[in-house]
């Protein structure tokens, strides 16, 4: 093989779309990616500032979500029930403890 | 460690309700669980073995009434890979840019202040554009990122492949992203 032929391989596997790299991004933290595949991410962002961004949103995305997990643990209610709901409940488990 | 039933509502209806909102983001539909949960506490009030408190117990049910939730809106299995196939519009299609941000799609750096995620106005946006998302596709956000159910599990229950789940999450996530940058972040730079 031609070392011109080995370098455009090597060109073509690490050079990646923003399509691609985001979706291995979107992977993450939620399943662990190949070696490989974490330096063609690696390498397309030092060339791309817009997926530069996306990954550093990402991350925010994920602790969002976990943001709202510890104010739900905190005994905090993001989403309080309406009173007359929590009255129609209390009314409907009364019954079914009767029966 | 007993149940109390008739005190059910007081002690844990707001957790719980709060619980189910933040995970298929309809408020209705969450209170609709939350009375399912509590009758199918009732009915299984036996089976409590006090070994884990109260709210752990009643939690524990409602996330399979979640679950279930999420099988009858995923039923139809051709939406999942309707809605996920061919390439996403934020992208070039052809031409030397193929796969590569549309100019106008492209993400902007966003101005992130410090105590921003635990404010309540936030999370709420945040709950708020997540309840944008199609069924299918929120059904698989919240079981994978939310939930932390394993590729396997997921595949189980929704009956999905794991590259439906990989694209679903790509397609979740650049649509969550685009939603908080309008509704967020484009408004604070506004201000």
């Amino acid at each position: 093989m031609s070392l011109r032929r080995k370098i455009s391989i090597l060109a073509a596997r690490l050079t990646i779309t923003c399509d691609r790299a985001t979706q291995l991004m979107a992977q993450n933290p939620e399943e662990k990616i190949s070696f490989s595949r974490q330096l063609q991410v690696r390498l397309h962002l030092l060339t791309c500032k817009a997926c530069r961004n996306f990954y550093q949103q990402m991350t925010y995305l994920s602790r969002s979500v976990k943001g709202i997990n510890k104010k739900l643990q905190s005994g905090k209610s993001l989403f309080p029930l309406s009173s007359d709901a929590k009255a129609l409940l209390e009314k409907e488990l009364r019954d079914k403890l009767k029966e | 460690m007993s149940l109390k039933p008739e005190k059910w509502v007081e002690a844990h209806s707001d957790y719980l309700y709060s619980y189910a909102v933040t995970r298929i983001f309809n408020k209705e539909d969450a209170l609709d669980l939350i009375q399912e949960t509590f009758f199918a506490a009732l009915k299984a009030r036996d089976s409590f073995k006090g070994e884990s408190t109260e709210r752990t117990w009643l939690t524990a049910i409602l996330k399979r009434k979640i679950i279930d939730y999420f099988r009858k809106k995923t039923s139809s299995r051709m939406e999942l890979t309707d809605t996920t196939s061919g390439k996403d519009n934020r992208f070039q299609e052809g031409g030397p840019f193929d796969g590569h941000w549309k100019q106008e799609h492209a993400p902007r750096g966003w101005r992130i202040e410090a105590d921003m995620l635990e404010r309540e106005e936030f999370q709420h946006i945040f709950n708020r554009c997540l309840s944008f998302l199609p069924a299918s596709w929120s059904a698989v956000f919240t079981l994978k990122t939310i939930e932390e159910y394993s590729t396997e599990e997921i595949c189980k229950e929704l009956q999905i492949t794991p590259s439906n789940i990989w694209t679903t999450m790509h397609r979740a996530k650049l649509q969550l992203r685009d939603c908080m940058e309008k509704n967020w972040f484009d408004n604070k730079r506004k201000v």
